[in-house]
């Protein structure tokens, strides 16, 4: 190694990262060489409280994992649970567990499409993104009672209903919504300062992705047709989903997949009010869970993943979450060797990282 | 430039965001806030503690005790929903946030078993029981 | 009930994952689960990589029972804690993180770990043993008696 290299700290403190990464780049002369993660900042050993709280309780835990994406951990683990029991939630259960979740993957990519252009210095349009995400937290304030932290799933369905006022409310914000998207359409996608930041870098070519195990938007940005939504969980079979898919590989590919997937999850929060079933809430859950199950959804960041083993005690035996942002990492690191330190910060939020969901 | 009529609206328009706390916004119905115990037709069956998943409620079944940790407690309203009297309700009120630490301590009849038949001991008072830590 | 997995031993692991990885399978992850005293079990899980136009073009593939393997491929491993466990890092790069993980909760080794922090990755260099080797009842054998004296692990109990 030549000694015109430097070894330049990033994190975990930052003004662009929204939770702690710390990685050590090795520089020479503003083109980084080599990168050398840590993690470990917001490690709070979760999985260990299946020792302490029962199943029931669990889903409470589950649900603080992540603060962004916290509706959809609940989802995951409650069908997990589910499966392992042979039970199925009552069809107005699983379309309401739907709406509410692309409420959460709307309100994640908003959030992150504000953060994205704040980590080149757009943040006039960081504030007008964020502005707009205030519609879908008045949202879920008045439907579940909380801005982020839902508590709405329950192994055996969901705790909440939508009467039929705020079902006309709710499409009334959503169309302001729209609006709102639509004037910062070509802010975000077609200004020239914007593409010349992103367009380019951080390459990832399809045979990358699929080798390192990427998910979500980095793997979509990539030309991979591949969304877990499109297996058919939680009613997502009964609704027109399609996959938003990229072909470019780099950074303005991936944020233009997560523009797009704001947009058709209004679509498909609005066809899944329309088409809302009668049926009663919860299920009747029978006795205690026992075996193993594995179950998939589809996060904000990507494919989430989990494990649980019961032995048919109240309490369950092993818990395993892998989150999107944990298959995400390595990709990261090879996408920064070759690039100029001021591309860095973006190159690292452009595969939205949610450290605290990939060190629960 | 695509961002120049979004620049003059804001301008000439009034801010986004509202004086707190000089002007309140009107809560939703359906918003968790504090959680009240109507002590009078609660048995004290601790369905409440044990359903609770940070352990904020502590029931003594027979003193007739009902202590609630509001700081603990992460309002997700299990206890609302389990309770078979229904007398935990959750009102849309946000708590305060408060310079000391208190508990809240309910007392009412406890269960008496039907064979004793005595008469209950405390009658419904309520007090809140300040704590510093 | 239990899905459908494949045992295979350390000695089969690494031809069984090159044969994945030429059939263009993408690697998920790694589950940990403790079986007794001495054995961990390991699961691998692999993606087939079905993709929208898959799924389109043959119908049979879009309903699953709960039972089935949903797109999935996995492998089972017993393996004995003492003995190193052959990484898979060499084919599948993206294992490296997760290898590293199950070093530090469960204290067993990896063989040939192209990037290694021994331990080092969550954990602080004063903390002597495992956090989740203790999951069900099982204790960690007499060789480390010191850590019975700090039995409950400081990281992860209930606050």
């Amino acid at each position: 190694m030549s000694n015109r290299t430097t070894v330049i700290p990033f994190g975990p403190q930052h003004p662009v990262l929204p939770e702690p990464l710390h990685i050590k780049f090795v520089v020479e002369d503003e083109t980084v060489v080599g990168a050398i993660p840590q993690l470990g900042f917001v490690h709070r050993g979760l999985e260990s409280l299946v020792r302490t709280k029962d199943y029931n309780q669990m889903v409470f835990v589950v649900e603080r994992i992540c603060g962004i994406c916290s509706c959809i951990h609940a989802n995951c683990y409650c069908n997990a649970i589910e499966d392992m029991m042979g039970i199925t939630a009552p069809p107005r259960a699983q379309f309401l567990r739907v709406i509410w979740s692309e409420l959460h993957r709307i309100h994640s990519h908003l959030l992150w499409l504000g953060l994205f252009a704040d980590s080149f210095g757009f943040e006039s349009v960081f504030q007008q993104f964020w502005r707009i995400r205030e519609h879908v937290m008045d949202i879920c304030e008045a439907t579940a009672g909380n801005r982020v932290i839902l508590s709405v799933n329950v192994v055996g369905g969901v705790r909440r209903d939508l009467a039929p006022d705020q079902i006309r409310w709710m499409l009334g914000r959503l169309d302001e919504l729209q609006k709102g998207m639509r004037e910062l359409t070509s802010t975000m996608l077609d200004d020239y300062t914007v593409q010349e930041r992103t367009r380019g870098i951080g390459y990832l070519s399809k045979d990358d992705a699929r080798l390192l195990g990427a998910a979500g938007p980095t793997l979509r940005g990539s030309g991979w047709e591949i969304d877990e939504r499109m297996h058919g969980y939680a009613a997502y079979s009964d609704l027109n989903f399609i996959p938003v898919v990229e072909n470019d590989g780099d950074c303005y590919a991936r944020s233009k997949v997560r523009f797009y997937e704001v947009l058709h999850s209004m679509d498909l929060i609005r066809e899944a009010l329309n088409r809302l079933p009668e049926s009663e809430l919860t299920v009747k859950v029978p006795g205690n869970p026992d075996g193993e199950s594995v179950f998939r959804v589809e996060q904000p960041r990507g494919e989430l993943f989990y494990y649980i083993r019961a032995n048919g005690t109240k309490y369950l035996e092993r818990m395993r979450v892998r989150t999107p942002t944990f298959a995400n990492v390595p990709p990261l690191l090879h996408m920064l060797p070759g690039c100029k330190l001021p591309d860095v910060p973006v190159i690292v939020l452009s595969i939205d990282p949610c450290i605290s969901c990939t060190e629960r | 430039m695509y961002m120049l009529k979004n620049v003059l609206r804001n301008l000439s328009g009034k801010p986004a965001t509202r004086l707190y706390p000089l002007e309140e916004r009107e809560p939703f119905p359906a918003y968790r806030g504090v959680i009240t115990n109507d002590v009078e037709r609660c048995i004290f069956c601790s369905t409440c503690a044990k359903v609770c998943p940070t352990d904020a409620i502590t029931v003594d079944a027979k003193a007739g005790q009902w202590v609630y940790d509001p700081f603990l407690c992460v309002y997700c309203s299990a206890c609302v929903e389990k309770c078979p009297t229904k007398c935990l309700m959750q009102v849309p009120t946000h708590r305060k946030p408060s310079v000391t630490k208190f508990r809240v301590l309910r007392t009412g009849t406890p269960r008496v078993k039907k064979s004793a038949g005595a008469k209950a001991k405390a009658e419904g008072s309520a007090k809140d029981k300040p704590e510093s830590e | 009930m239990f899905f459908e997995a494949k045992d295979v031993t350390p000695d089969t692991l690494l031809a069984e994952v090159q044969r994945l990885a030429n059939a263009k399978c993408r690697f998920v992850t790694m589950s940990q689960t403790v079986v007794d005293e001495n054995t961990l079990r390991l699961f691998y899980h692999f993606d087939e990589n079905l993709t929208m136009s898959d799924l389109r073009h043959n119908p049979e593939l879009c309903m699953w029972a709960p039972t089935d393997a949903k797109g999935m491929v996995h492998l089972r491993m017993d393996v004995n804690k003492d003995a190193p466990i052959p990484s898979i890092s060499s084919i599948y790069f993206c294992a490296v993180l997760i290898e590293n993980e199950t070093q530090d909760q469960f204290g067993v080794r990896f063989a040939g770990l192209p990037l290694d922090y021994q331990g080092g990755m969550y954990l602080e260099g004063e903390v002597t043993h495992a956090p989740y080797f203790t999951m069900t009842t099982v204790r960690r054998p007499a060789a480390a008696a010191k850590d019975d004296a700090k039995a409950e692990p400081a990281k992860g109990d209930q606050a």
